[in-house]
């Protein structure tokens, strides 16, 4: 479970109580209260400025289920560093209207890392690429490793992505246009028509 | 060293600091003081639950110095929606050890000039160019105020030892 920005709140909130509590009923005396008021104001505001070096850097949180990719970044193993080798990913969720990309971080998958710099390279020639993260197996949790201990070995434990060109987008709909034989000028019908065409020819040609 | 982990980390200790205070010094009864444990402990896995979905949107700090671009989003003013518009960078600091490059996505207030170029170093980067990024601190010499600058070269070919 996740909690975001409304968790954090709350927390704040009951930290804010419990030092109203010690405040209000501790023997303490009042310069130690003061002193804890201030303290407590600079544990909110740590904490405040403590957040912005923590963002901007990839989440390993699962991927969304649709995506557009925007751009890719792949480290392989190293066996002499004795790094792991990770896929990064920026992306911006289809299924959010926000278009902020987010980072997210996967482990390397030689097969996974095919599939990712082929994408890659659709991508750097202008074809926009669509990923999809294939999570129908109800046994197969986050990041396709299977939910139960037992299951393990009888599932394939690969990270289900697909990548796949972009579809064009929709062009703007005919509804409203008058029936043949209607008695709508020619102007009207060809400035309509104009319109279709431009829409049409504004699609992208992958 | 990450600020951001030293700076939660000083917060959550201070927290248990207030806990234990609140147990020794007040008069309230043993179960109260229970139940506030349970909840500073409630309080400790929200936050720490909390950070999830806060990570990996783009970050208002400040640039790295020198960084390799490697992807480019963005967003346009909106008068209708009357949005100001944005541009994302995803880069890595060229400071960082080889090998241990974690991308980072910055976000910058959107200016026409500013799009011009990273719309450039995109264009260059889908012909496989790789971009280096530079950012320079100058100041106005109308207003006085301090802007920042970016500009982008086409990296240089690494140098191969000679044979």
């Amino acid at each position: 479970m996740t909690l975001g920005i409304g968790g954090l709140v709350t927390a704040y909130v009951l930290l804010a109580a419990a030092l109203a509590g010690l405040n209000i009923f501790s023997v303490w005396s009042w310069p130690v209260k003061a002193l804890m008021l201030m303290l407590t104001a600079a544990a909110y505001l740590t904490l405040y400025y403590s957040f912005p070096p923590l963002l901007g850097w990839p989440s390993d949180a699962e991927l969304p289920k649709r995506f557009q990719l925007v751009a890719l970044y792949a480290q392989e193993p190293d066996r002499f560093t004795g790094t792991r080798g990770r896929i990064f990913f920026w992306l911006l969720d289809k299924q959010m209207a926000s278009g902020v990309p987010r980072a997210y971080e996967i482990d390397f998958e030689p097969e996974l890392h095919a599939r990712v710099k082929e994408a890659g390279q659709r991508l750097r020639k202008n074809v926009p690429q669509i990923g999809e993260v294939g999570a129908d197996d109800p046994d197969l949790g986050r990041h396709g490793v299977p939910r139960e201990e037992g299951k393990l070995g009888q599932k394939s434990q690969k990270m289900q992505i697909r990548f796949f060109d972009a579809p064009p987008d929709a062009p703007p709909s005919k509804e409203g246009l008058p029936a043949p034989g209607s008695d709508a000028t020619a102007a009207d019908l060809m400035q309509r028509e104009q319109a279709v065409e431009g829409a049409d020819r504004a699609q992208p040609s992958g | 060293m990450n600020w951001g982990i030293v700076g939660v980390a000083f917060a959550y200790a201070f927290v248990l600091l207030l806990l234990a205070g609140l147990i020794f010094r007040t008069r309230w009864g043993w179960y109260v003081k229970g139940i506030f444990a349970v909840l500073v402990a409630a309080l400790f896995l929200a936050t720490f639950r909390s950070y999830a979905p806060l990570i990996g949107w783009p970050s208002k700090v400040a640039l790295p110095q020198r960084f390799n671009l490697l992807g480019v989003a963005v967003e346009e003013p909106n008068k209708t929606t009357q949005t100001r518009g944005r541009i994302y960078l995803w880069v890595t600091d060229m400071e960082q050890q080889l090998g241990k490059h974690i991308p980072r996505a910055h976000v910058l207030p959107y200016t026409p000039q500013m799009h011009a170029k990273v719309t450039d170093a995109a264009r260059k980067l889908r012909k496989s160019l790789p971009q280096l990024g530079e950012v320079a601190i100058g100041t106005n010499q109308a207003t006085g105020a301090m802007e920042v600058d970016i500009q982008f070269f086409d990296m240089p070919d690494p140098l191969f030892p000679e044979k």
